[in-house]
């Protein structure tokens, strides 16, 4: 891990029962945030709880505190742009692993950009694509859809991958579409390279 | 009777008569020297006089008692002895062979040894009267047997007569002494040809072979006899299973010079191929590799 991909320390003061996320020591940028330990099973509850559009959107508001810190890491949403994968993979790997959620990397397959965590907390696969989702969207500032190309839940004991693709929106329902229907990731991949028509999409 | 018996009996008549030859002389009418001679013969052996004996005896009687010309024109008269069968022969040796199978040549002066069993005769002129009558003959025949050597001294014998009538009874004893031993098989009587020993043949000299080893060597003593090694070495050599022949590895066959090219040879034509390539690759693949964050944004969204 290089000099920009750290993500900074976390600032444990017992003595005002405090946790924060310290900015970057060596770019002095960003800024701290407090942060709380939240156990993995209280989030698991959550989705039975509150049902999966909510525990959507709260993991896609974390994944926005790690792009807004990847990218004022990197300097602006521009500068993340226009910085290389190695660069922003790295600064986004970084937020993910300190925060828990496991070792990030990213995979292109053709055209498409796929998001992998490995050694995942045992939540739901779309919980960690929104968390990723509102990530790539908060670091880059440009509107993007992740889908889960797979079902269930992660395990952080196993090596098991999650991938997630990024999308736009339309592309995104068709995939879920088409997971749906029992396609697997790489027919799904396929599919969205092919140029044939897609039906029950919204363009 | 065997060989054996009548050797005891011979034995039995010496110590007689030697007794009687050391017995002192002594001057006696010839017909009481007579009766005593019958006497004593018949207290001596009447009963053991075999049938052969008594013709020998008969026979030397009857010699005896016929008028004679010896040497000194003086009638002898036999004195019979009954038991006293002997072979003798005065004049001529006689080849005696009562006791042992091997023959006997009996000399009349001088006794001869021939071997071990031989039997030796003696023939000795007896010290009888100066003027003999016809009846007053004496024959005295001593036998002595010392070791397997049959001493037979004939004493009064100095006549034809009396010599010849003793051939007669050795005949007879010659037949006696014959009849006891059987001939030999006639395929014993073939003669032996002694085969060359495997020296001779294999090398040729057989003088120098045998001239270093005797023909014949002492037997072993009797009793446990120790093998030499050399002897146990060849009977373990012979019961041993023979060794498979190894053939001796082969030795290395000189190359042999290569054959002088025959006149008609093949001519190899190849063919020649251009280093060229034949393949040409033009332009390059269109892979989309995105440099950016960016512009992978605008690929995948673009999906």
């Amino acid at each position: 891990m290089n000099a920009q991909s750290n993500p900074g320390p976390v600032d444990f003061d017992l003595s005002r029962g405090r946790v924060d996320r310290r900015a970057d020591a060596e770019t002095k940028v960003g800024h701290d945030d407090q942060v709380v330990l939240v156990p993995v099973t209280a989030l698991a509850g959550l989705e039975k709880i509150a049902g999966a559009a909510v525990t959507a959107q709260l993991a896609r508001s974390i994944g926005v505190s790690f792009g807004s810190r990847v990218a004022a890491k990197i300097g602006s949403a521009e500068a993340v742009a226009k910085a290389s994968l190695e660069v922003f993979v790295s600064a986004l790997a970084g937020e993910v692993a300190v925060s828990g959620w496991g070792v990030l990397h990213l995979e292109r397959w053709g055209r498409a950009m796929v998001l992998v965590v490995d050694h995942a907390p045992a939540l739901p696969y779309g919980m960690l694509a929104a968390l990723l989702e509102g990530a790539v969207s908060a670091a880059a500032a440009r509107e993007v859809h992740a889908v889960a190309l797979a079902k269930g839940t992660g395990d952080a004991s196993e090596a098991r991958a999650a991938r997630v693709l990024i999308v736009s929106a339309r592309t995104a329902e068709h995939a879920r579409r088409w997971l749906l229907d029992g396609a697997s990731e790489a027919e799904v991949i396929r599919r969205l390279h092919d140029d044939v028509p897609r039906t029950g999409g919204t363009a | 009777m065997n060989v054996r018996e009548q050797v005891a009996k011979l034995e039995g008549l010496l110590a007689r008569v030697s007794s009687r030859r050391n017995a002192p002389r002594k001057a006696v009418e010839p017909e009481a020297a007579h009766a005593e001679a019958l006497a004593e013969d018949s207290q001596v052996a009447p009963a053991q006089t075999t049938p052969i004996e008594a013709r020998v005896a008969e026979a030397v009687v009857a010699k005896a008692m016929a008028p004679v010309a010896p040497k000194g024109a003086e009638p002898v008269v036999a004195k019979p002895v009954a038991a006293a069968v002997v072979e003798a022969k005065a004049v001529e040796p006689v080849v005696a062979k009562p006791v042992a199978p091997a023959p006997v040549e009996a000399k009349p002066a001088a006794p001869v040894q021939a071997a071990a069993s031989a039997v030796e005769l003696t023939a000795r002129r007896a010290e009888g009267p100066k003027t003999p009558k016809p009846d007053d003959v004496e024959l005295d025949f001593g036998v002595e047997v010392e070791e397997g050597v049959a001493e037979i001294d004939l004493e009064g014998l100095e006549d034809e007569a009396g010599i010849s009538a003793l051939s007669d009874s050795v005949a007879d004893l010659d037949t006696v002494a014959g009849g006891d031993r059987e001939e030999p098989p006639v395929s014993s009587q073939r003669p032996i040809r002694v085969e060359p020993p495997l020296e001779e043949l294999a090398f040729g000299d057989a003088d120098s072979i045998e001239a270093k080893q005797p023909p014949h060597s002492t037997p072993p003593e009797s009793g446990r006899q120790a093998a030499t090694p050399q002897a146990s070495e060849d009977f373990l050599r012979s019961r041993a299973r023979p060794a498979p022949a190894v053939a001796p590895p082969p030795a290395p066959t000189p190359v042999a010079p290569p054959a002088p090219p025959a006149a008609l040879a093949a001519e190899v034509t190849r063919p020649v191929i251009a280093a060229a390539s034949p393949a040409v690759f033009r332009g390059a693949l269109p892979i989309p590799r995105p440099a950016t964050l960016g512009e992978l944004l605008d690929s995948t969204l673009a999906l």
